[in-house]
Order: structure tokens, then sequence, then C-alpha cells
């Protein structure tokens, strides 16, 4: 179960305002990578739960320009509609901030776009990151 | 005659019953009965609004700028001054409609240093990825059809492709 994310599972995303949330709304800015990177970080819903989500959301958090607002919880599914564009796979982790070991990391990773620094993202991917943002205003968990 | 209407506060204009009837049959003139001082003040409204707005949209991108490292949590780099100036760019060539039509919230910085812009119409979208060379564009019209442009470039006659879809985008609106 830890190995592989199954296709009915949940996953979880922190959300900080006011860069990714404005107007009580999840923006799609908040589903595209760091510069060097194809990945974003979830929580797997499986194995942690939304009480560790909001932990760990706000021990990440540094006002004023980060401020933990929320999860945003999205089906694992969404991946059917996109296969050739985005998977989500397991990526146990240890965080230095938690200062613990996290089996529920997971990213969801964009299959053959690795971010540049200044580089605006390739339409098809965009698309994907408005859907993720879509289903994220569906499913938001209010801190 | 004076007509009794009541007077709610006393800078309220005296209404009188020439002036009311007047009011009741006033009909709007089509455009090209304007005279050209209404079309000049019409103009300048919106040049108004338009400079509000550019206000606006340059406190944000300000804002913008001055993000530190890591703004997001996850890595984030800092998004350059050229980035900015090239949103300004394309903001300087949109017709004022299009400038006017976008909400400040929809300008957004993204992890990698790229400005993300967004209109919506209902729930149809045209998204503009701005970065130091060029910019993206992904539209969702309500024809059901999607507008995709991988290569942008900071030219009057790039910039044009965007307008074009934003006619797209608003066209369909009705």
């Amino acid at each position: 179960m830890i190995s592989k994310v199954q296709n009915d599972e949940q996953i979880a995303r922190n959300i900080f305002e006011p860069t990714n949330f404005r107007n009580e709304r999840v923006l799609f800015n908040a589903f595209k990578p760091p510069p060097h990177s194809c990945e974003i970080s979830v929580q797997r819903l499986a194995i942690t739960n939304l009480d560790f989500c909001f932990w760990h959301g706000k021990s990440h958090e540094k006002p004023p320009e980060r401020r933990f607002t929320g999860v945003a919880i999205i089906d694992v599914s969404f991946t059917n509609s996109y296969p050739e564009l985005v998977k989500v796979v397991a990526s146990p982790m240890y965080d230095e901030v938690l200062a613990c070991e996290m089996p529920s990391h997971a990213d969801i990773v964009y299959i053959g776009y690795v971010v540049g620094k200044g580089e605006p993202a390739p339409p098809q991917f965009m698309e994907v990151m408005k859907k993720l943002a879509e289903l994220a205003n569906k499913n938001f968990q209010k801190l | 005659m004076i007509l009794a209407l009541p007077i709610f506060t006393y800078t309220q204009p005296l209404i009188t019953r020439e002036s009311y009837s007047y009011v009741q049959n006033f009909e709007i003139p089509k455009i090209e009965e304007q005279p050209i001082e209404n079309l000049q003040i019409a103009n300048d409204f919106w040049e108004l609004i338009n400079q509000v707005q550019i206000t606006k949209i340059s406190k944000k991108l300000d804002l913008i700028t001055s993000l530190p490292d890591n703004w997001d949590g996850y890595g984030a780099c800092p998004i350059d001054i050229v980035v900015s100036d090239n949103v300004k760019f394309i903001f300087s060539i949109l017709p004022t409609n299009f400038v006017y039509c976008i909400k400040i919230s929809n300008i957004n910085p993204s992890a990698n240093g790229t400005i993300m812009l967004e209109w919506n119409v209902k729930n149809n979208y045209l998204l503009v990825d701005i970065g130091e060379k060029y910019a993206t564009l992904a539209a969702n019209f309500c024809d059901n059809t999607n507008a995709a442009i991988d290569r942008i470039g900071f030219t009057k006659k790039d910039v044009l492709e965007i307008v074009e879809n934003l006619h797209k985008l608003y066209a369909n609106e009705n």
C-alpha cells in the first residue's frame, strides 16, 4: 500500500495564502512545481489524516507571505483523464521542520515536463493545473 | 407651478413639472447621434477606468516582484523584474476592455518565477503564463473548443494572438 498509490485514493495539498488562495478560491498556480522539478508535494489520506495535514501545513507557514489556509483534497482518479501528462507516485520522506518521517508523502508528477526557471508552462500542463485547481475548490477543507 | 415632491436633502435639485416630464420622455440618443463632446466624455471615462486598473495591476506586480525566496514553502524562486516588465508590455497592447476585465486576484506568481494571468467567463477560461523570454496560452471556450499556443513572443504581433483568443472567450459570453 505504501509503495504504490492506488487509483481510488485521495491526496491532500497544503494551500497557503495570499499567493495560492484568494477570494475564497484555490488558484491554479498552487499546482506548478518549483524550478528544476516536475513534481508537487501531497499527502496520501489513505496513510495519514486531515489532522496531520493541518499540523504539517501550519508548521510550514511563514506569515505574512505564507499563511496556511487549508487543505485541498483531490481524488487520484483525476489522472485517468490525463494518463500521458500526470501521475501520482509515493515518495516517503523525512520532514526536517517536523523532524519526523512522512510515509504518507507523495508527489503529483508532470510527465516529461521539468520546469525551468522563468519558463512558462506548456499549454497542456496549464490545463492540468487548472483542472487540479477546479477539483481543489470542490473539496477544500479550510483551517 | 412647483410639483409637490418631498425634498430628501437640501441638496436635492428642485423638480418642476417640465423637468419631470422631460425625464419621463427622455430617449437615449443613438451612438451616431451623440454629440462629439459626449463621446469624448465616454472615452475619457474609459481612459480613467483603465488608468485605475493599470495602477492596481502595477501595485500587484510590485508585490509579486518583492516576494522572497521560497515564498510558497515548496522552494519557489523570486519573480524577476523582466517577467513583470513582460506582463506590463502585454497589458500595454491589450484593448482597454480586456485590461479592465481581468481580476487583480487572477494575476499571480508561479513557483518557477513566471506570472500567470487568468480570464474567466462562466466555466470557460483563458490562461496565460508569462516567462522571461516568452509566454504560453491555454484556453477553453464555451463551444467546447480549445486554444493552445506554446510560444508567444513579446512583440505587438505576437500579443495580438492573445487578443484574438480573448475576443473568442468573450464573444461566446452569451
